[in-house]
């Protein structure tokens, strides 16, 4: 029963993430703007490859653990590759003038490769197939650096929410975008909680697969981020006059 | 005037003139009036320090003693009114966020 509502809150995930993805992709086609084409193609590679990839992988762990290692490594550098697009994102949105966000983007950006690199080498040597998806410290780090990236990204968000309240209550500010820093906000909550939970367990030997709570939380805050995904990016007309109407 | 001077630093210098206020002053008396409006002063484009000059700065400049600060206000934001601004380096925030909601407005 639990794995089949993890199951469906994760597909859920990764049909609305790709979906938003594309749709930011294509947006970035006309507009030309980079937050969008970065995020966009984030989206992609994070949830139409590397996650079904790292899925994929751990369903073969037992059965074929050498395509389950190949599926490993190909899913590891996309979602690398992918969650870089979180670092450039909140640069390049919220303070792309700033010295300092540009040479922390730069940081995490390379942090995060080296521990990409490292966890790409520990899948491909690793003896034990049961070891592929169990937290060592190459893996735990591109996971922390992910969570690095989700805790900048929600702060900056939820900052500019709270600028863009005092904005409402002057007419400067049009409640629809105000309320979608706030969702955006929440889509790096939830994102944080759903690879925190299963990093810190992996730290403390716990494997998050095995265990039927974390699964459930992992689950539900990926299903959180889904919903919120979408009401930010693709809200419904009847989302958007509810805004208005508070407002 | 630099050429390079933005609305921020105009109002400030405008203030300094026009109110009792020396420099330290008035730009820490327009920082305190666009934190209350959710704005920065590195961002804030002409027609929102129109509605700060309006709304937030007089009750801002009358604690500070200043008196007549409406009038004081207006005549800032006719002489801002006035004059041609260049758009912001970068893009907003709430620019790229409106756009990437495929601008419901």
């Amino acid at each position: 029963m639990i794995p089949a509502l993890a199951g469906l809150c994760t597909l859920t995930f990764i049909v609305t993430a790709a979906v938003v993805g594309f749709r930011l992709l294509l947006l970035s086609r006309k507009s030309g703007g980079i937050p969008e084409l970065v995020f966009g193609a984030g989206l992609v590679i994070i949830v139409g490859f590397g996650y079904p990839m790292i899925l994929a992988g751990r369903v073969h762990v037992e059965s074929a653990p050498d395509l389950a290692r190949v599926l490993m490594v190909l899913g590891a550098i996309a979602m690398a590759v992918g969650w870089t697009s979180v670092w450039i994102f909140t640069w390049q949105v919220f303070r792309p003038d700033s010295p300092i966000a540009r040479w922390t983007c730069y940081s995490g950006i390379a942090v995060t490769a080296c521990t990409g690199i490292a966890n790409v080498l520990r899948t491909v040597t690793v003896n034990d197939p049961a070891m592929l998806d169990f937290g060592e410290l190459a893996y735990t780090g591109t996971s922390l650096m992910a969570i690095a990236s989700y805790h900048w990204g929600g702060f900056e968000s939820l900052r500019y929410y709270g600028m863009m309240r005092k904005r409402l209550a002057l007419g400067l500010a049009d409640p629809v975008v105000a309320n979608r820093f706030l969702l955006w906000g929440f889509v790096m909550v939830f994102s944080l909680i759903s690879t925190a939970v299963p990093t810190v367990a992996s730290m403390n030997g716990v494997d998050p697969q095995g265990s039927p709570p974390l699964m459930i939380i992992t689950a539900l805050s990926g299903l959180g981020c889904a919903c919120v995904m979408w009401l930010a990016f693709l809200p419904p007309q009847a989302y958007v006059e509810r805004i208005r109407a508070v407002a | 005037m630099g050429a390079a001077e933005n609305v921020f630093e105009f109002v400030c210098r405008s203030l300094e003139s026009s109110a009792d206020l020396d420099r330290l002053e008035a730009r820490g008396t327009v920082r305190i009036a666009l934190k209350a409006a959710g704005l920065d002063a590195k961002g804030v484009t002409s027609e929102q320090m129109e509605i700060v000059l309006e709304k937030v700065l007089p009750p801002e400049l009358t604690k500070r003693g200043i008196e007549d600060a409406e009038s004081v206000c207006n005549r800032i934001a006719i002489r801002m009114k006035s004059r041609t601004w260049s758009a912001p380096a970068s893009e907003a925030p709430d620019a790229v966020f409106e756009r990437l909601g495929g601008n419901v407005r």
